[in-house]
């Protein structure tokens, strides 16, 4: 080949590489948005990493969603810094306030930085093992936790700590604040655990209907984050359609009031 | 269009362009000695884009099945390597063939580095032995001169003498680094180690100063400090930690001519001095040369192997390739190579972001912060937007140390990806049963099942 033949072709080429690059450059930028906005979507949905979520059901914050859930990993930490796996964004919360991990038996949660943890209305110093409907606060906020159903078998399939001499487990019945009759007085977690009518029969009249924390009648629907309906079904690494109805993450005769808002 | 489509049409992009710069690479050929306008065809590069395109279909296709790799950090980074491995034939042939074998040498280290990634759950045992080892491996360079710097070792001499092959140990301490600092910053006891951490980093930044290795001692204190910041999500950790740089520069620039020269030429490339021997020059002819090579490449360039306007640039292929690249291929395509760079950081964050243990988001953070800072800084400085350092511009510059640590770093991102996948996957079979027996995956129900 001559010179000129070459000149001719790689000059004429050069255009090609302009536009090759411009289409290598957007089409890797679009796939790397893609999969973001399709993972964001599922990330929230149970069992794609959350094993459960935390949700404010006592005290407001400027930064705290009263509604939204904060989703709960299988081990980290829970805090109001940057730093940590659950962030809850509260000046009346450490930075780093404990650490969560899954066992088989619930979750461990781990008071750190020598503080310690009210759960149900008791202080904590060492690991306390909670459950489903545990509250945990922190000053004038309450949180309750809510772990997704079978969330605990997650735990089998990994190391776990032993729960060593230190672990309190905290072995009362789960307590029905908001989930069971809506309007709990709730002005103290302990005050709540007086209130407990811890007799079989789950009689709750005693709880006072006026002040009413649990009143979700108002939900926007709008705003579910559980709603994967208009998840791009081509889009969507997570098909969530064959999910077993039977074995679902609440019971529908279970008058815990999240029918509406559980991330199904 | 799903993301299985954006996969095929990245790949027949990537592919297109290196099959079209790998038969303009075979046309071009070498000229015959006494007929200086024809050339003949060099089936070399024709065995090389074949390889290059085998390469492309397996890092999208096989791999990421078999190996859990990202399809789409080895895509761009495989287009990253075919646009290095020609730019480097069009400057040398055997400069793109040495390329080519780095690359593949390099695929392999990818592919171990994951390994390691996804089986060692910490280096704690080793802290004492690596740190050791690192600094060994920091201060032997001390005792080399290689281009009036300490930075290398040479490895390879000619017959008269001259050296011909050296490597550069402080491009395999950023790989430990990185594993050092993502470990130590990760356990839940983390402010004693933390403080190691810092030890550390410092030691290994102090020993480079030493070396007068000064633009890979810009990239350790970048990434140490995003790591800090990134474990500790502290703003006065990172303002102390930019303050010490800060000073260490100041003091640096004080005592270190070399410092002051770069900086002296950053603001006034084309002064005239007069030069060692004794004629008038520009003071940084370095900058001048290259800020001129990029405005004759134009918009579109000068074509591929037509014209080398960059000859005139000194190291056209180590740290100013980029200047090669947009003499050869023009500012668009130039636009696009920093597109695919910031892809790469995006994604690279985006892995670290979905990792589950704290010591895989680390690594992964460092990894891409190494990257990342390590493209701004050589470009920045190739455009004159900083003073110049000498660090590679990752995949595409000559240097084999470079190139195997950037391939090295790509496997950390892989095998955190991967790592991250695999418990995804987990977590997904717990809910959704059909899912986990399709893919083999166990779930604790199904145990119990």
């Amino acid at each position: 080949m001559t010179k000129p033949i070459y000149d001719a072709m790689a000059l004429t080429l050069s255009y090609l590489f302009m536009a090759l690059g411009a289409g290598i450059a957007l089409c890797g930028a679009a796939w790397a948005r893609s999969e973001r906005r399709s993972r964001r979507v599922a990330s929230t949905a149970p069992g794609y990493g959350a094993v459960g979520y935390l949700r404010l059901s006592r005290g407001s914050g400027k930064r705290l969603a009263k509604r939204e859930p904060y989703y709960v990993p299988i081990e980290g930490t829970v805090g109001s810094g940057r730093g940590c796996d659950v962030q809850l964004p509260s000046p009346e919360i450490p930075g780093r306030a404990a650490r969560l991990t899954l066992t088989q038996a619930g979750m461990l949660l781990s008071p750190v930085g020598g503080g310690s943890v009210r759960v149900n209305g008791a202080d904590y110093r060492a690991s306390v093992l909670i459950d489903d409907d545990t509250m945990i606060e922190w000053g004038s906020l309450a949180f309750q936790l809510c772990l997704y159903d079978g969330a605990k078998d997650l735990a089998a399939a990994r190391p776990v700590p032993p729960l060593g001499d230190g672990v309190a487990v905290y072995d009362e019945p789960p307590r029905r604040l908001f989930k069971l009759k809506r309007g709990s007085p709730v002005d103290t977690a302990s005050d709540a655990a007086d209130d407990y009518d811890h007799d079989e029969s789950g009689d709750y009249d005693d709880i006072d209907e006026s002040d009413d924390p649990g009143d979700y009648d108002d939900i926007d629907e709008s705003d579910d984050p559980g709603d994967y309906d208009d998840i791009d079904e081509s889009d969507d690494p997570g098909d969530y359609d064959g999910i077993d109805e039977s074995d679902d993450y609440g019971d529908a005769d279970d008058p815990d009031g999240f029918a509406d808002t559980d991330a199904r | 269009m799903t993301r299985g489509d954006m996969r095929q049409r990245l790949v027949i992009l990537v592919m297109v362009f290196t099959a079209a710069l790998g038969m303009l690479a075979m046309l071009r050929g070498a000229p015959i000695p006494g007929t200086p306008v024809v050339y003949t065809a060099d089936m070399t590069a024709l065995l090389v884009t074949a390889g290059m395109l085998g390469m492309i279909l397996l890092g999208a296709y096989a791999l990421p099945k078999r190996l859990g790799v990202d399809p789409l950090l080895m895509t761009l980074t495989n287009f990253l390597c075919a646009l290095g491995i020609f730019v480097q034939y069009s400057i040398n042939p055997n400069g793109g063939l040495f390329h080519a074998a780095l690359y593949a040498a390099g695929s392999v280290l990818t592919i171990l580095m994951m390994i390691v990634i996804r089986r060692v759950k910490t280096f704690r045992d080793w802290w004492l032995w690596i740190a050791l080892g690192a600094a060994a491996l920091l201060i032997i360079p001390r005792f080399y001169t290689v281009n009036n710097a300490h930075a290398h070792i040479p490895i390879q001499r000619n017959g008269e003498g001259l050296i011909t092959m050296t490597v550069q140990p402080s491009e395999a301490v950023k790989i430990v680094l990185i594993v050092m600092l993502a470990d130590m910053l990760s356990g839940h006891g983390w402010k004693p180690d933390a403080v190691w951490a810092a030890v550390f980093a410092g030691m290994c930044v102090l020993l480079l100063i030493v070396e007068d290795d000064l633009g890979t001692c810009v990239l350790y204190v970048a990434t140490a400090l995003l790591m800090f910041f990134a474990a500790t999500g502290s703003f006065s950790v990172l303002l102390t930690g930019v303050a010490g740089a800060g000073a260490t520069a100041a003091v640096t620039y004080r005592f270190t001519g070399k410092l002051k020269t770069r900086v002296a030429q950053w603001l006034n490339p084309f002064m005239r001095e007069q030069l060692d021997n004794g004629q008038i020059g520009l003071k940084g002819h370095q900058i001048a040369e290259s800020l001129m090579a990029l405005a004759a490449g134009g918009v579109h360039g000068l074509g591929y192997g037509i014209r080398d306007t960059f000859r005139y640039v000194p190291e056209y292929s180590n740290d100013f390739v980029f200047t090669v690249v947009c003499s050869q291929f023009g500012i668009v395509f130039a636009l696009a190579v920093l597109a695919a760079y910031m892809v790469i950081i995006f994604r690279g964050m985006r892995v670290a972001e979905r990792a589950r243990r704290r010591f895989h988001a680390l690594m992964a953070i460092g990894s891409t912060a190494l990257l990342g800072v390590q493209t701004f800084v050589i470009i920045g400085g190739v455009i004159n937007m900083f003073p110049l350092t000498g660090v590679t511009m990752p995949f595409v510059s000559q240097g084999g140390s470079s190139m195997l640590s950037c391939m090295a770093l790509m496997g950390i991102l892989h095998g955190v990806h991967a790592c991250a996948e695999q418990d995804e996957r987990e977590a997904r079979a717990l809910t959704d049963p059909d899912y986990g027996a399709s893919r083999g995956v166990s779930s604790g129900r199904e145990a119990r099942a």
